[in-house]
């Protein structure tokens, strides 16, 4: 175990020796630093088109593969195959979901926490307007970000 | 040789501590501390295991930032009188993001009022951060299983 927590304390330096090096280079090639709002966003936008089209193994391919997603209204899912399930079965019942990052957090150099709000519009005949809030951890796996966990609710 | 061993130990133990703070167990006292205090009515004290800059998104709620919104908002779900005062909160998984931060998911069961034979069951996700020696919750957002 100490071992174990001194490697820790040897990877947490490097890996913020890392941050600090990835950061002056970032901060050299532009405004991309994964854990601002707008990058955010971005990974936001790319989940609501992967949802509006339809494509569940695309929304759930951008959890990790132990995220928990708390959905309103329904026990919490645990792993990738159930998450994909639980997207398609959302995904008949609503669409044109749009999210929006109102404050992202970064958690250190491989997390980053993000409140949000989504609107969209349920398949029932007439459509109705929905709108939501969420919370979520962003992960950095490998190259690029995945939600650790999601969950959201209503206002009313 | 006995004592220094015993000391040594106990440093070693002391010093690894953090490593421990995180652990599903220390997590689950600050959620039986949060319930209690709820349950007493106490929204001061529920506020008070918030980093100042926390964030909440209560279920049918608006979004609270910081103590003083968060205690204004535990002082109006306790003042509206729809539940009993028997909040459960339990702590299913925990996820360390660094040194000092940890993600955690969980579920809570209450009784309403005017529905005592069907407990209200639900779950919340936290975010945690470890300031001075406690660990505080800097992001806490809630919803129903129905």
């Amino acid at each position: 175990l100490i071992r174990r927590s001194i490697a820790a304390d040897i990877t947490e330096k490097l890996m913020s020796r890392v941050a600090v090096l990835a950061g002056c280079l970032i901060l050299a090639a532009g405004p991309a630093f994964a854990q601002s709002k707008a990058a955010i966003q971005k990974l936001d936008d790319a989940w609501a088109a992967a949802f509006n089209k339809g494509g569940a193994k695309a929304v759930a391919a951008m959890y990790t593969p132990d995220a928990y997603v708390l959905p309103q209204g329904a026990p919490m899912v645990h792993g990738a195959q159930a998450i994909e399930a639980l997207w398609h079965d959302e995904m008949q019942h609503i669409g044109d979901v749009k999210c929006t990052a109102l404050n992202v957090k970064s958690l250190g150099p491989r997390a980053a926490r993000e409140v949000g709000t989504c609107t969209f519009k349920t398949k029932a005949t007439p459509p109705e307007n929905g709108a939501l809030k969420y919370a979520v951890v962003w992960e950095k796996s490998g190259r690029t970000w995945k939600l650790l966990q999601d969950i959201w609710n209503f206002d009313k | 040789m006995l004592r220094a061993a015993v000391l040594s130990a106990s440093f070693v133990l002391a010093a690894a501590a953090p490593a421990f703070a995180q652990s599903k167990a220390v997590l689950q006292k600050d959620a039986d501390a949060w319930a209690a205090a709820y349950n007493k009515g106490d929204a001061k004290a529920v506020a008070a295991l918030y980093t100042a800059d926390a964030d909440v998104l209560p279920d049918h709620g608006d979004l609270a930032h910081g103590r003083a919104a968060i205690e204004a908002m535990v002082k109006k779900m306790v003042e509206s009188g729809t539940y009993q005062n028997d909040l459960k909160v339990t702590v299913q998984g925990v996820r360390s993001l660094g040194p000092n931060t940890a993600s955690e998911i969980g579920t809570y069961s209450i009784t309403p009022k005017n529905q005592p034979s069907q407990p209200e069951v639900g779950k919340f996700a936290s975010v945690v951060r470890k300031v001075g020696s406690k660990w505080l919750l800097q992001t806490d957002i809630w919803n129903t299983n129905k």
